[in-house]
């Protein structure tokens, strides 16, 4: 009681002492959606259309900074109430708590970090700790961390701690190191390079239950799961001029991997765990001047799945540690994004080639070529193997001060079944995309915006076409109307030349957002920087705020 | 320099941790027990709610000079509680090496049963259903095993067991044995184990600062027939569901010295959750 009495009072003392010379920041973000039952195109089934009606999700972070002390702490408080955005197929999910917090205080050149994090090693591929609220993933690390900078050029980290899953914790536990550093070679060469551990210990309980299911299997297809899985990856940036050459590769040790495709040897309809190691190369070589700049990429993996445990609780977006970066174009267009591939954690070779020019000001062009395969490539099948290609073209055109147009091309082969599953969906579904978007400035705060969008995916969806118009009042409002129209649907669909319409308006107001629509959304793959989830058909209203102070 | 320096001390923490080999959980590389029926259903009438019966796997030394006290508690609630008791008494390495030319009790399984949810490092000792009780497993003090087989068979369990022989073949040391299995309540992800024990073992016993070169060991673990932690049953088996399984043995596989005494074996059988809590048990005697 003595102590409490003295850690108040030392607070009472300090605290005008303290807030003078930190500040305090945050945000908060909402979202509310309010479920419109509509069973021809979907939109049924789940107790969100046929009961609860309406959910809330919303994140609220408070943070305090103190530049004098090196000093920084937050609090997040995350509600989901009768939410859908962590499993939209699930029953609604309600829980609310304290989703982040964390402390961090800087002593001379050793940061110390405990709580919530989020870090990452080289691109990402040992560890990646990262929020992306737009998929429902939070994969913040809860523990400590330490972070020492030797000199201007070099610094280590290295922490321990267990993924968060939702408001918990993954039991198993995860500790790793990194060192990375900058070394000029002159005026224009310079090196980043680095290097990262990680280990993945699993907790017993998750083991009793995979050594279960491998007890389970035939003889044939038992073996002894380890506990103790270790990544190990070296990384290097090469700059040259205008060149820049990025290079990561990574080895893991083996563990029982959960890949829907390792057949039992005995029964191969049965789907069994594999004990292996893995092992990915990523790089990336970039020229770039002054109106030109062209990016090559290569990628292949094999076998390396990292995430909490392999447990079938564990797989697509839950229990991930680290991130696989994508190769392909990241397209943001209504019907030029409907087929995204996701990043592959058990076998993929990938190459991209994407490039942009400007002869003159105001006019780009841009251009993007990628192919995804599995690792085993036959020359004789080439084509028909082929798990993703993209072609993509477009160009920007600044017409006048107050036009500017974008016009492209997208052509993609995207083998459904290996992305989507399950096994009765085509493998190699041909789509075709031609875009417009046309801006008209009227004055200098007002413009309007239209967009224009065909596509033709006949093993897929069929015909679509899409038109957008906006009007923006800058920076205050905004008003959009759309509708995709899946005119002329394909023969594997059931459903009629279904409209897929949508409303919505936005007022901001210095930092405040408010926005309101109303969203008939065919379901889809939803992808950010490759990985993906699947969105089924949404009818309702949503609406919400964004606001920071 | 500083640079090799640093390459060289992450090579070498790779190799460090890279050389750390582990044991890994059990898995079993042997063939499993041949299911000669197996039959499932959907009961038409609600099956009755159980309580969980105890599996008590007590830990024993022909060495271990208290140990005659703990079989004495072990014997008595065996014949107090009757069939709602299954006694296993594991001797593990501690304390149980044979004197002179007795028979060892002692086996691999129960070695992996005490490695597994041990260290066992104190006997008398026992697992009451392998539960966590008061933060430990390993239940220390005799005079408290009681209580706790009290608490335990308070409690309400999933499933009902019910273990028959179907035959046994004194001749050929073979047997039949059924296992019905009634689930009252939705179960989840759990195994199924089976032991064999013998009783009537004269092997020269420490008791207190005495040996007792007749003494006679009771339900002593000769083999475990599944993996310790038993194999899976199921993961999604629903309430009124009733499993059905028959299975032969041909005791001569596990003891190919004809060694045990068939008149005075039992077959037990147990149902293990993930978390290795025991659901419950039964026993049955080969030879009645």
């Amino acid at each position: 009681m003595k102590k409490l009495f003295t850690i108040a009072i030392f607070l009472i003392a300090t605290w005008p002492t303290v807030f003078a010379q930190g500040y305090i920041s945050g945000d908060l973000e909402l979202r509310n959606d309010y479920y419109v039952k509509d069973s021809t195109i979907g939109a049924s089934g789940t107790n969100h259309y046929d009961d609860l009606k309406s959910s809330a999700d919303s994140w609220l972070s408070l943070n305090y900074t103190n530049d004098d002390w090196g000093f920084r702490t937050g609090v997040r408080l995350d509600m989901f109430l009768n939410s859908r955005f962590h499993n939209p197929n699930d029953d609604a999910y309600t829980d609310f708590g304290v989703g982040r917090w964390f402390i961090e205080k800087d002593f001379q050149k050793l940061t110390l970090t405990g709580g919530h994090f989020y870090d990452q090693f080289g691109s990402g591929i040992t560890f990646r700790a990262f929020e992306n609220r737009f998929l429902g993933i939070d994969n913040a690390i809860f523990g400590v961390r330490a972070k020492y900078e030797f000199n201007d050029n070099w610094f280590a980290k290295a922490f321990v701690g267990v993924r968060k899953n939702r408001l918990s914790f993954y039991k198993p536990i995860i500790k790793g190191i990194n060192a990375e550093g900058y070394i000029p070679l002159g005026d224009k060469v310079s090196l980043t390079p680095g290097a990262a551990i990680v280990n993945r210990t699993i907790d017993e309980e998750s083991m009793s239950t995979i050594a279960n299911v491998i007890n389970s299997y035939e003889l044939a297809d038992r073996f002894v799961p380890k506990y103790n899985t270790y990544l190990f990856s070296l990384y290097n940036r090469l700059n040259v001029g205008n060149f820049t050459w990025f290079i990561e590769g990574a080895f893991k040790t083996r563990e029982a991997i959960n890949d829907p495709l390792n057949r039992s040897v005995v029964d191969p309809l049965f789907v069994v765990y594999a004990d292996k190691p893995g092992n990915i190369v990523y790089t990336s070589l970039t020229y770039s001047k002054k109106g030109f700049g062209i990016t090559g990429q290569f990628k292949r993996t094999d076998n390396f799945q990292f995430r909490t445990s392999p447990e079938d609780n564990e797989t697509l977006i839950n229990g991930a540690l680290n991130f696989i970066p994508p190769t392909n174009r990241q397209n943001s267009l209504r019907l030029p994004a409907r087929y995204q591939p996701a990043s592959q954690e058990i076998e993929e070779t990938a190459f991209s080639l994407d490039g942009t020019f400007t002869p003159k000001k105001g006019i780009t062009f841009n251009f993007s070529f990628s192919e995804i395969h599995r690792n085993t490539i036959d020359l004789e099948t080439y084509a028909a193997d082929n798990l993703f290609r993209e072609i993509y073209f477009d160009n920007e055109w600044k017409i006048s001060k107050k036009v500017k147009t974008l016009l492209g091309i997208q052509f993609v082969q995207y083998n459904q079944e290996f992305y989507e599953g399950p096994a009765n969906l085509p493998t190699d579904v041909q789509v075709f995309s031609p875009f417009i978007e046309l801006t008209y400035k009227i004055d200098r705060k007002k413009s309007i915006r239209f967009e224009g969008q065909y596509q033709s995916a006949q093993r897929d969806f069929g015909q679509w076409l899409y038109a957008l118009v906006e009007f923006n009042v800058a920076p205050k409002f905004s008003l959009s109307v759309s509708d995709m129209w899946n005119f002329k649907p394909g023969p594997n669909k059931s459903s009629k030349n279904e409209h897929y319409y949508s409303v919505y308006t936005s007022y901001t107001e210095g930092p405040h957002r408010f926005f309101i629509s109303y969203v008939r959304q065919v379901e889809g793959i939803v992808c950010t920087g490759g990985i993906c989830r699947l969105e089924p058909a949404f009818n309702g209203v949503r609406a919400g705020l964004n606001t920071s102070f | 320099m500083e640079m090799m320096k640093k390459i060289f001390f992450f090579v070498g923490l790779a190799l460090f941790l890279y050389a750390c080999e582990e044991e890994g959980p059990f898995i079993n590389f042997e063939e499993d027990q041949e299911t000669l029926v197996d039959t499932t259903y959907i009961s038409t009438t609600p099956i009755a709610a159980v309580n969980k019966n105890v599996l008590f796997e007590e830990f024993s030394g022909v060495r271990c000079s208290n140990c005659p006290l703990g079989n004495a508690v072990t014997n008595d609630l065996y014949a107090t509680l009757g069939d709602r008791f299954v006694p296993v008494t594991v001797h593990s390495d501690f304390l149980a090496l044979p004197y002179g030319n007795d028979q060892d009790l002692r086996n691999a399984d129960a070695n992996e049963l005490a490695a597994s949810l041990g260290p066992v490092g104190i006997k008398p000792s026992t697992f009451i259903n392998r539960k966590i009780i008061g933060g430990i497993r390993l239940q220390q003090a005799p005079a408290t095993w009681e209580g706790l087989v009290d608490d335990e068979l308070a409690l309400a369990s999933f499933v009902d067991m019910n273990l028959e022989i179907v035959s046994a073949d004194e001749a050929e040391r073979t047997v039949r044995y059924r296992i019905t299995l009634s689930y009252n309540a939705d179960a989840p992800s759990h195994n199924m184990g089976f032991y064999l024990t013998e009783s009537e073992i004269i092997a020269e016993q420490l008791d207190g600062s005495v040996k007792d070169s007749n003494y006679e060991h009771e339900f002593v673990l000769r083999k475990s027939i599944t993996p310790v932690i038993g194999t899976s049953v199921g993961t999604d088996i629903s309430a009124n569901t009733v499993i059905i399984k028959e299975f032969e043995i041909d005791i001569d596989d596990y003891d190919s010295d004809e060694i045990w005494v068939m008149n005075h074996m039992y077959i037990v059988a147990f149902i293990r959750l993930d978390n290795d809590d025991i659901e419950t048990a039964t026993m049955v005697e080969i030879i009645p």
